[in-house]
């Protein structure tokens, strides 16, 4: 099917693209709707009459509206074409939510678009975009596992000016959002959670240096690695487990035993819990370790980290 | 039907509720007064439930309003299928739809049922002033239907009036095509029974008194000629309507035997060729100069040389004729003369013994008209428009009592001593005289200009006109009518017989009516034919006309989606994303596609461990493309080795 499209110069059918994606006449499809149907009945009587009287501005009259009826539908076309659309991930969501991602859309010629529709099987939403302008919708997909949920094909249609025709266009941007392990509802906590008791101590309560990462804006100078800068020119932050009485890793070994999937709701749950208890965490996998810490950012790695473990495409 | 999200707001109904007014306006004055008041009435219930957002009236309710507004016209009209009880359903029916409209669905379908109200109003009255207002009507609800179409909370107007206008002017050349070449019949498919209410001004077939002078008093175009040579002066155009011949002794009637076709050898001198266009009179008559020598096929020339039509003149009509000014018979035969001579017996005694003194005194019949016409003269006979009433014996009381009267009075009595004298007489009903407008170069002979004259039969000379009127007031027949009214009865039948700025403005409008008429209006079968005929095309047949339509209408919006499209190939086109779409397509030939959430650079960063050998060229690719697309204005030099290295790229 795809090569197919692709033969056919029908590239746009054949699968993802890349942004932004330009509406060009050729993949603007038109067809008339029941709208169309009912015009084109009361236009029958009309010129049935005027045929009938032999009337001549009845024919006009006819003729006219025919007319504008024919030429609606090029301005329908007019209405979709040269729109550019860039679809943008919305933020990561929790499998078995909704994926969001945002489709802008760009009227590049000097006129205004009105009503233009977006839709997939999912959600639809509808704008205007004034001339030159940006307009902005939205639209959901399901997710059903961890990874990636690309946006998918979704249609751009328009019934202006006249409703009696609808003008579409099919469009498969690339775009994809990161959907985070759903988190496992009745799981058991760590035991060093819940009880309100710090719980029992680390290994080893010093200071313990754990690895690098890329720096980030925000990071203490202080704990910058700069024999690392002259090197190759990338500044790396150190990353220690402070001997913090509070600091807990969060160990794959913990949950080893149970199916992958469940073992990372788990780690999901935990990840959720040790955030809104304010309790500093780290979580450990077999394949990644990232050092303690709190915070949108460092909860964003670590359910990142989950979201694509043993998932060899990323 | 994807309806969507749909608003009917205070704003949308005062917009569709204007467009169904302005649509039902000219009928306003056609439906019975109780029908316009429903109309208007069911029009504010539904401004008011839009006003204060209330429900549309259930089910029940309607079919009760709908039940009852049948009866109103049922009992307004006394019949519910004619075209005056349909066109009053339409618009009850229309404004009920109004009140319950609430989805996108029910609106539209009111809007396009008002493109079809606009329409009925043409069967009513083509003129120009109506067509114009009902175009400008159309283009109002097509805004409307544009705006409903935007389906948002707020419902605004002005810029749908614009795109409106844009479609319609882009739509008229199409539409001029279609009305020029859509294959037109000659025949109606199918007729509604229509009521005969309206009366028609024209000439009829019987002259009782007084009959003409309330022809006079309308100022309404009966016919417009144009001669195709010089014309003839205007004291000279007698356009012969009826010839009315049987006397009853109050009216004249036409002889029914007489107006038989007969038949006429063509060939004679032609001394005046003109093209009449007569308006719509639902008789047969066609007004032609004294005697018709060519006429149309669908015409036939009576025993007494009037032109008559095979049909009814239900439209109007125009045909051209040749005449000769007056022409030479020569003889007549016996039982037309008897014909010519009768009269009813015991009438007008009085008439009887002034013909006879008439006719011993005179030496030869035109002596004795010469004398007679006089008589007229002389005897102080007053030209008016209100006769008094005349007695029994009509003849006798008009020439010796009242001596007041109209044309009609004047013939008919002369004709009678004329008779009575024993020379065959009758009575030519017809238009004398016209206006000219100099704008069109064509004569306007309305029904004021109706007259009646006489025609005797002098031996060796056939028949000869004569008319009385001319006896009494002489200036009438250099002037037209009005000079000879008592008093002007109406301002527009003056208007013509003026020269001031005023005159000439009619004048102009006239012509400019004549040429609606004539080009747009009275556009068919033949003209269509004709038409294609100057173009070189030969024959009439419909298919040619639908080719030459379907391809014409296909070339026109061909060249709009041309325009369309130059508009947009002005625009900048993103090169640079093309190529960078090139270089990742050979990539995905090459099983390595680029996933959907990867960046150009951690694209690279995947595939270059895979192609070692091509790693420089996919590094300067991606960053040649993050320049073009990402630095600002695209350098086209950028642009060029992108070009440059994807030519040369096999992965």
């Amino acid at each position: 099917m795809s090569q197919w499209a692709t033969r056919l110069s029908l590239r746009h059918l054949a699968g993802p693209e890349l942004q932004p994606v330009l509406i060009t006449r050729r993949r603007i499809y038109i067809m008339p709707n029941g709208f169309g149907l009912l015009l084109s009945l009361v236009l029958a009587v009309m010129l049935f009459g005027a045929i009938n009287y032999n009337n001549s501005i009845g024919f006009a009259v006819t003729f006219l509206l025919a007319s504008v009826a024919i030429l609606s539908l090029v301005h329908a076309n007019n209405n979709l074409a040269q729109l550019k659309i860039r679809a943008v991930a919305g933020p990561p969501v929790f499998c078995g939510e909704y994926a969001r991602f945002q489709i802008l859309l760009t009227a590049g010629s000097g006129s205004d678009r009105y009503s233009i529709e977006a839709i997939n099987d999912h959600s639809s939403a509808k704008t205007d975009i004034p001339a030159n302008d940006t307009g902005r919708l939205w639209l959901k997909m399901p997710t059903r596992k961890r990874g990636y949920v690309p946006l998918g094909r979704f249609r751009l249609l328009t019934e202006y000016p006249f409703g009696i025709a609808r003008a579409w266009s099919w469009l498969y941007p690339q775009a994809a959002c990161l959907v985070y392990p759903a988190p496992e509802k009745q799981a058991p906590l760590p035991k060093w959670m819940g009880d309100g008791d710090a719980g029992q101590p680390q290994e080893d309560a010093i200071d313990d240096f754990h690895g690098f990462r890329d720096y980030h804006p925000g990071d203490s100078p202080k704990r910058i690695s700069w024999k690392q800068f002259p090197a190759d020119g990338t500044l790396l932050t150190k990353l220690f487990c402070s001997g913090h009485a509070q600091d807990r890793w969060l160990n794959w070994d913990a949950v080893s035993q149970l199916p992958l999937e469940q073992a990372l709701s788990r780690l999901t749950r935990w990840v959720l819990e040790c955030e809104r208890a304010g309790i500093r965490y780290g979580l450990s996998l077999p394949n990644k370790k990232i050092g303690c810490s709190l915070g949108q950012r460092h909860q964003h790695e670590c359910l990142k980290a989950l979201a694509l473990y043993r998932l060899e495409e990323y | 039907m994807h309806t969507g999200q749909y608003y009917i707001n205070f704003a949308s109904t005062r917009y569709m509720l204007a467009a169904f007014l302005l649509a039902s306006l000219p009928h306003f004055f056609r439906v019975p007064p109780i029908i316009t008041l429903l109309t208007v009435l069911f029009g504010i219930w539904r401004l008011v439930l839009a006003r204060f957002g209330l429900a549309t009236p259930k089910v029940y309710l309607r079919l009760v309003l709908v039940g009852a507004a049948v009866l109103v016209i049922f009992f307004a009209h006394s019949d519910l299928i004619g075209r005056e009880a349909g066109l009053s359903m339409l618009l009850v029916m229309l404004a009920l739809k109004l009140v319950e409209t609430k989805t996108k669905r029910d609106t539209l379908l009111f809007l396009f049922m008002l493109y079809f109200l606009i329409v009925t109003n043409f069967l009513y009255t083509q003129s120009i002033l109506v067509t114009v207002y009902l175009f400008a009507t159309l283009w109002f609800v097509t805004s409307v239907v544009i705006g409903v179409n935007r389906q948002q909370q707020v419902f605004v107007f002005k810029p749908h009036a614009r795109l409106a206008a844009i479609l319609l002017m882009q739509a008229t050349p199409l539409m001029v095509v279609m009305f020029l070449l859509f294959p037109r019949v000659p025949d109606p498919l199918w007729q509604l029974p229509k009521q005969q209410t309206t009366a028609v001004t024209g000439l009829s077939e019987n002259m009782a008194p007084g009959d003409i002078s309330q022809l006079i008093r309308s100022g309404k175009t009966a016919f417009r000629v144009k001669f195709i040579d010089t014309a003839p002066p205007v004291k000279k155009m007698y356009w012969r309507g009826p010839v009315l011949s049987v006397f009853d002794g109050r009216a004249w009637s036409v002889s029914k035997a007489l107006k038989q076709p007969a038949r006429y050898e063509r060939a004679r001198d032609s001394i005046a060729s003109y093209s009449i266009t007569l308006e719509p009179t639902h008789q047969k008559l066609l007004p032609a100069l004294d005697v018709p020598v060519s006429w149309p096929d669908t015409a036939y020339l009576s025993r007494e040389h009037v032109l008559y039509s095979r049909q009814r003149i239900k439209q109007r009509t125009r045909y051209t004729v040749s005449s000769a000014l007056w022409s030479r018979s020569a003889t007549l035969a016996k039982p037309l003369r008897r014909h010519y001579l009768k009269l009813p017996p015991g009438f007008n005694p009085r008439t009887r013994r002034l013909a006879e003194k008439f006719s011993t005194a005179a030496v030869g019949n035109e002596k004795m008209v010469q004398d007679i016409l006089s008589y007229f003269r002389r005897n102080e006979f007053v030209y008016t428009l209100k006769p008094p009433a005349l007695g029994k014996d009509s003849v006798d009381d008009f020439l010796f009592n009242t001596r007041r009267g109209f044309c009609e009075h004047y013939a008919s009595a002369f004709v009678v001593l004329m008779r009575m004298a024993g020379v065959p007489a009758r009575v030519v009903t017809g238009y004398q005289g016209g206006i000219y407008n100099k704008l069109g170069d064509y004569y306007i002979v309305r029904q004021s200009e109706a007259h009646a004259w006489a025609e005797v039969w002098i031996d060796g000379r056939g028949w000869q006109r004569v008319d009385p009127t001319g006896a009494i007031a002489p200036e009438r027949i250099e002037y037209g009518i009005d000079a000879g009214l008592d008093r002007d009865p109406a301002w527009h039948r003056s208007l013509y017989d003026k020269d001031n700025y005023l005159s000439r403005l009619a004048l102009y409008w006239d012509s400019v009516n004549n040429s609606w008429n004539q080009w747009i209006l009275g556009y068919n079968n033949q003209s269509q034919t004709r038409l294609l005929a100057t173009l070189g095309f030969s024959g009439s047949g419909w298919l040619l006309k639908a080719l030459a339509l379907a391809l014409l209408v296909a070339l026109l919006i061909g060249l709009l989606l041309l325009y369309y499209g130059y508009k947009n190939r002005l625009m900048h086109r993103d090169k640079g994303l093309q190529l960078y779409q090139a270089f990742c397509r050979k990539m995905a030939a090459a099983n390595l596609p680029k996933h959907q959430w990867e960046g150009p650079r951690s694209y690279a960063a995947r595939i270059i461990p895979q192609r070692r050998q091509l790693a420089d060229t996919i590094e300067r690719i991606t960053e040649l493309y993050i320049l073009i697309r990402y630095a600002g204005q695209p350098e086209p030099r950028h642009t060029r080795a992108l070009a440059h290295y994807l030519r040369n790229f096999k992965p």
